[in-house]
């Protein structure tokens, strides 16, 4: 049992610098370090996936409380 | 008294109003499309809680819409008073351009806003989602007009001197100058971000103290969503003001990285803290990150950049105010866009409304939008320094014949108003958070919606209904 929850923390921890890295470079793609075409497909890649997580996670009277 | 400057008795007088005018229209450009946005929802969807959450925030988008209309209006007094040789020079450029703008205000948002604001019960539901619209538009084409104003005496174009006097010759050139597309766009992402964290972060201190649960938990909701998308654009939008700003206003761009040097080393590091010494056109200090520089400025790993020695020294802005502004703008930007990564994390894996540690960050982060926007502005406005209209009149010969004395005392006067201006907002605003948004009707579901069948009888809110059901 701990061991099955520390795999889940590390691969949480390990998941959310993946997300750290893939906020980063979402950061310098839109930011035009890749040119001007990459940072347009970016800043659309960015509002779909931001559009995609709205629909997909669960409303918001549905979360438990803080 | 003779030792004061009235130059910069009269920068400062101007700096201070501005300062202080800034904040409200930033905050009611984007609180003016979030209160379109939720009345859409809740004439879409009949639910309550949208209700709920655009009278909250009509509140203080009044307050912050009547401060930023008085605070406006000394500002056009003020380009007479004490920048009198500006606005005889540019008078015939800029008068018409404010002009506009003071139309605009007055036809579309200060008519709409009366419907908007005491019209509820008194029009229809659909009627009263059109003055909302209205306004927001009003405030967006305000700002377009303002924007037109301010870009021009950035990037001037359109005009030709004659008999030293300045006469439009193209006034579509006037408008569209080489800065306004980009900066229209960039200044009014920056007040959608800052409606964005003001909203998210009152929203996240209701959650902390487990108040209003359904409103806040709605409100976050849409704040962090609108901030992840606004957020995105905002940094691509920038990148083209700063791309602006390489052909247009070099010196601008070199004080704001913080180099001197005629060709920065390569690799060049990216500066994010300087010690500058103007005199001798050096940085007693300096840190950055390795390779940034080349990468973020010249999109090459070992590319170089010219410095500020490239702009003759009686041509430079003060390097210190420029880069600071600059970067507490872009630090602010990144920390934005940041909470915006986690909180597609968090909202992913179902806990937007319960990690305690972001919500106490957006809590902090409620007024950035308002200090990043002051950043940018300090940044454009001392980054144009000694010009008041870039390469065609020095701030030095803008001011108007006034003696120090005059000076010293209106600003100390100006101070003295504004604070009792500011005290009175914060006050009213801290009060209306504290007491909360009004109530939902007992009929209402935990959700906040209404039982379809139960909706026509909630006294309240028959105007709303009467056109949709």
């Amino acid at each position: 049992m701990k061991t099955r929850s520390r795999r889940t923390s590390a691969l949480g921890f390990l998941a959310a610098v993946l997300t750290g890295l893939a906020g980063f470079l979402a950061f310098n793609v839109v930011d035009g370090v890749f040119g001007l075409v990459e940072s347009i497909l970016g800043l659309v890649v960015c509002i779909a996936i931001t559009v995609f997580v709205v629909q997909r996670s669960p409303p918001p009277e549905e979360e438990p409380d803080a | 008294m003779h030792d004061l400057d009235p130059l910069i008795l009269a920068r400062l007088q101007f700096a201070f109003t501005i300062s202080f005018h800034i904040i409200f229209p930033t905050i009611s450009i984007g609180l003016a499309l979030f209160l379109a946005i939720v009345e859409a929802l809740w004439l879409k969807t009949g639910d309550l809680v949208y209700r709920q959450i655009y009278r909250f925030w009509l509140n203080i988008f009044a307050m912050s819409f009547g401060i930023g209309v008085v605070t406006g209006i000394v500002m056009s007094f003020q380009f007479g008073l004490t920048f009198a040789k500006f606005a005889q020079l540019a008078g015939p450029v800029i008068g018409p351009l404010i002009g506009y703008e003071a139309l605009t205000a007055f036809f579309l948002e200060a008519g709409f806003l009366g419907i908007m604001l005491f019209g509820e019960s008194r029009v229809g539901p659909k009627l009263h989602f059109f003055a909302t619209c209205m306004v927001a538009l009003g405030t967006t084409i305000s700002t377009a007009w303002i924007l037109a104003a301010n870009s021009w005496m950035q990037t001037p174009a359109g005009v030709a001197w004659d008999h030293g006097r300045l006469i439009v010759t193209d006034w579509w050139r006037v408008i569209d100058n080489p800065s306004w597309s980009v900066r229209l766009p960039h200044m009014l992402l920056a007040a959608y971000l800052t409606a964005a964290f003001l909203v998210s972060g009152v929203s996240a201190w209701y959650l902390l103290r487990g108040r209003e649960t359904t409103f806040a938990r709605r409100t976050l909701s849409l704040g962090m969503a609108a901030a992840c998308i606004l957020i995105a654009a905002q940094v691509f939008v920038g990148d083209h003001v700063g791309t602006t700003l390489v052909k247009y206003q070099p010196a601008k761009l070199q004080a704001a990285e913080g180099w001197w040097d005629k060709t920065t080393p390569s690799p060049t590091p990216y500066l994010w803290i300087i010690v500058p010494d103007q005199a001798g056109q050096r940085n007693r200090f300096q840190m950055g990150t390795p390779y940034f520089g080349s990468i973020w400025l010249t999109r090459s790993l070992h590319g170089t950049i010219g410095g500020l020695r490239n702009t003759p020294v009686d041509q430079q802005p003060r390097m210190v105010l420029v880069f600071y502004s600059f970067k507490i703008m872009l630090a602010l930007g990144m920390t934005m866009f940041t909470i915006a990564v986690i909180s597609l994390w968090l909202r992913w894996h179902g806990r937007l409304y319960s990690a305690r540690w972001f919500l106490r960050t957006l809590v902090v982060m409620t007024p950035s939008g308002v200090v990043a926007t002051l950043g940018g502005w300090y940044m454009a406005e001392i980054g144009r320094q000694p010009f008041v209209i870039t390469g065609m009149m020095r701030t030095a010969d803008a001011v108007s014949p006034v003696p120090a004395a005059t000076l010293l005392s209106t600003l100390i006067a100006f101070v003295c108003v504004y604070a009792v201006f500011f005290g009175a907002f914060l006050i009213f605003t801290l009060r209306l958070i504290r007491r909360g948004p009004v109530g939902l009707p007992p009929h209402a579901l935990p959700s906040g919606s209404l039982k379809r069948d139960l909706r026509p009888e909630i006294a309240g809110v028959q105007p709303y209904l009467s056109g949709t059901e």
